[in-house]
């Protein structure tokens, strides 16, 4: 079985595939599932800021930047 | 009545750039009703003469608001007109996650239609899109087209050419109201529904996306943890040179123009106060306007080739770090260093600030930045009272101007995190999102329309408040006149005229200081004068006294004004010639029972008073019109002149120890 992590701890540059946000309050899980990071949904670390933190994430074929304290509560698994 | 065609879709995905396209040549923007989102709307007439009402929405992810913006957008959609159709625009390359939203708000009822975008990149990125596949998954048609290169968009044209024909079924929204669990079973279905409509198309590989590789490249150099904050000080450096030193030549020959047109006014209108009112309220008050042109003009030409080229929002990225603890993000950053030029563009640029409550932040500390106005005032103070020695090795003077710097923006970082804990921080909180668009070469087109409604939004609304404000000011400090003064000094000049034991060069020195000390009475008698003096005793304590309280008084239309008010109050004139004078003048005046006027703690005080005063009616007219609402700039006025008035108290006992 493969281990789940959370975003903030996941590695750079791998295929890493949404469980779930439930760590997150009702209505910021929704925005996000919304945005895409949606349980099963295939995403990917790009990179962080140069003070580390915010991180930015691949979406779909889209970028966007998450703080580190949402990518906290977020649960993912290697898929790659 | 009018068929209505709303264009939605998410931030970036080139709605502005399709609504250029499709709009004709007349277009409005206003802004939504209550509050401060911009709305750009135009009506759009085809060849048979029916037309339709175009509305650019503003960016939308989600059914969920997370930003001022959304709720704007969401609100709309739930009352727009019951023959509106919504083309939703998306990314072509991002179509399964993009295709969501529009699914869903088809299912709730609305009448949409797809523009998908960015064909050009798409064909790039070797994908093949089977749109009539889609069509019928999807029930929705779809528009392939390239807002930038304009291909496709007749096709999109055409059909809305007949959108009245083309509204199916349109019933009323409540978007806003769903429940969350609604609103999760809505988005579980679109996204299967989305999934099955984009397997329609072939299967391509995310590492074929040629805009991705190339942002990947990119950003190894312009996000590299030294690269990254080298190229964002050079870019920093650029755009405050390009305020403070590009925008000067500009600033001054729009200023020099304003200068002859009043000087011409005073000499060839006979009739005095029309002429006073001409020259100084009229010509000067328009003059307060233009003057921000260049700096406007070019400051926003330079966040629109930021924003356009992708840069801007990964510059947020950079530093929205060292922005969390003030309970600001990364986008503040340009809005705060334009502001160490002016706070007027400033404020402007705090557009790009989508989160409202970071906005008004921003704009509420933005004036405490040392902007260039101030310079005047702590150079002619710095250089009377400072001792020029030197403190290990630096001037002591550069010393004083640095810390003042320095320390505005500890202060306003500072008055930050006081607003977030206390006042701000019952607003609901919203995620902190950037979206990181891929770099593109700019679309000269919209940034040109871009630069342009800024310019046409400061010269209508803002113009008008400050124009307006700085005539008041003149009135001020006009009226009345001491006629009786006048009349004896007008006497003396004519006495001084036909002396026969003066020399020319003596007798035009003569009726110069003569006529000066007309103007001082002047603005001693003046309604504004008069306030100086009531004012006095709140001023004391902080050590001005009534002259330097019409100085401070009059400073309001701008703070470089108080140097040459204060020319005028110590009947010396205005002008740069009579600099030196005045330095001399404040470093000798004397108190009545002889020892000096103003000493270095009256100096203390006066730079701390201005550096945290909102000494400027511009601001405050910016701040009115990007606010919607008195409410800000009278806030602003308020805790800023509390702090001014603090910190010239504290500065001033302390200058009276040392």
């Amino acid at each position: 079985m493969r281990m789940e992590i959370s975003l903030s701890e996941a590695p750079f540059s791998r295929s890493l595939k949404v469980i779930s946000l439930d760590g997150l309050p009702k209505d910021a899980q929704i925005v996000l599932e919304q945005l895409g990071l949606f349980p099963q949904e295939l995403i990917e670390k790009i990179h962080s800021a140069p003070l580390g933190d915010p991180i930015a994430i691949r979406i779909g074929e889209q970028v966007f930047s998450l703080r580190n304290e949402i990518c906290k509560l977020i649960s993912v698994e290697d898929a790659s | 009545m009018n068929a209505e065609v709303i264009l939605a879709g998410r931030p970036n995905s080139g709605k502005s750039t399709l609504f250029n396209r499709l709009a004709s040549a007349n277009q409005k923007v206003a802004n939504y009703a209550g509050c401060t989102v911009e709305k750009k709307t135009s009506i759009v007439r085809n060849a048979d003469g029916i037309s339709y009402e175009l509305t650019d929405l503003p960016g939308l992810y989600s059914l969920k608001p997370n930003s001022l913006d959304e709720e704007v957008a969401l609100r709309y959609l739930d009352e727009k007109k019951q023959n509106s159709l919504v083309v939703f625009v998306c990314d072509g390359n991002n179509l399964e996650q993009e295709l969501v939203l529009p699914l869903m708000l088809k299912k709730q009822g609305t009448s949409i239609a797809i523009a998908v975008n960015m064909m050009d990149e798409v064909r790039a990125n070797k994908k093949i899109l089977n749109l009539a596949g889609m069509t019928d998954l999807a029930g929705i048609p779809f528009f392939p087209l390239s807002a930038k290169t304009g291909e496709g968009v007749d096709g999109l044209q055409h059909y809305l050419q007949h959108a009245q024909k083309n509204i199916i079924s349109n019933t009323k929204n409540d978007l806003l109201g769903l429940e969350n669990d609604v609103l999760e079973k809505l988005h579980r279905e679109a996204r299967v529904t989305a999934r099955k409509v984009h397997e329609a198309n072939p299967k391509t590989s995310i590492t074929n996306n040629y805009l991705l590789n190339r942002d990947r490249v990119l950003d190894k150099v312009l996000l590299h943890k030294i690269g990254g904050p080298i190229t964002f000080f050079i870019t920093m450096f650029i755009v405050f040179q390009s305020i403070f030193t590009w925008a000067e030549p500009l600033t001054g020959l729009i200023e020099e123009f304003f200068q002859v047109a009043s000087t011409l006014a005073k000499n060839y209108i006979t009739n005095e106060l029309l002429a006073s009112f001409i020259s100084d309220g009229l010509i000067a008050g328009i003059g307060a306007v233009l003057v921000f042109l260049p700096q406007i003009s070019i400051l926003f030409l330079l966040i629109g080739l930021l924003e356009y080229s992708g840069y801007l929002p990964r510059i947020a990225y950079m530093v929205d770090r060292m922005m969390k603890p003030y309970g600001l993000d990364g986008k503040v950053f340009i809005p705060l260093l334009s502001s160490v030029a002016c706070a007027v563009p400033g404020i402007m640029a705090t557009r790009t600030i989508e989160n409202e409550r970071t906005r008004l932040i921003t704009i509420m500390i933005s004036p405490l930045m040392t902007c260039s106005a101030r310079l005047p005032v702590y150079t002619l103070l710095i250089a009377a009272f400072i001792p020029q020695t030197k403190v290990w090795g630096m001037s002591l003077p550069g010393i004083v101007m640095f810390v003042l710097y320095v320390f505005a923006v500890v202060i306003a970082l500072l008055v930050a995190l006081f607003l977030h804990k206390m006042y701000f921080r019952k607003n609901k909180q919203s995620i902190d999102l950037i979206h990181l668009p891929h770099y593109r070469m700019p679309d000269w087109n919209s940034l040109f329309k871009f630069v342009w409604t800024r310019i046409y939004l400061f010269l209508r609304k803002a113009g008008t408040i400050i124009a307006v404000m700085a005539m008041l000011l003149w009135a001020l400090l006009s009226f009345p006149k001491d006629h009786n003064f006048e009349k004896m000094q007008q006497e003396k000049i004519t006495a001084t005229k036909e002396m026969q034991t003066l020399s020319d060069e003596q007798k035009v020195e003569t009726i110069a200081k003569l006529q000066n000390e007309i103007d001082a009475q002047n603005l001693a008698y003046s309604f504004g004068g008069r306030m100086g003096k009531t004012l006095e005793p709140l001023f004391l304590p902080i050590g001005y006294d009534w002259k330097l309280t019409i100085g401070i008084l009059s400073s309001l239309a701008a703070r470089e004004v108080f140097v040459s008010t204060i020319g005028t109050v110590f009947a010396l004139g205005n002008g740069e010639e009579h600099e030196d004078g005045l330095i001399k003048t404040l470093q000798e005046s004397k108190k009545a029972d002889g020892s000096n006027a103003y000493t270095l703690a009256t100096c203390l005080s006066l730079l701390a008073f201005f550096a945290f005063s909102l000494q400027c009616t511009s601001t405050i007219g910016i701040a009115k019109k990007e606010t919607n609402s008195w409410k800000i700039p009278g806030i602003m006025f308020v805790y800023m002149f509390v702090l001014a008035y603090g910190s010239a108290f504290f500065m001033y006992r302390i200058g009276l120890l040392l």
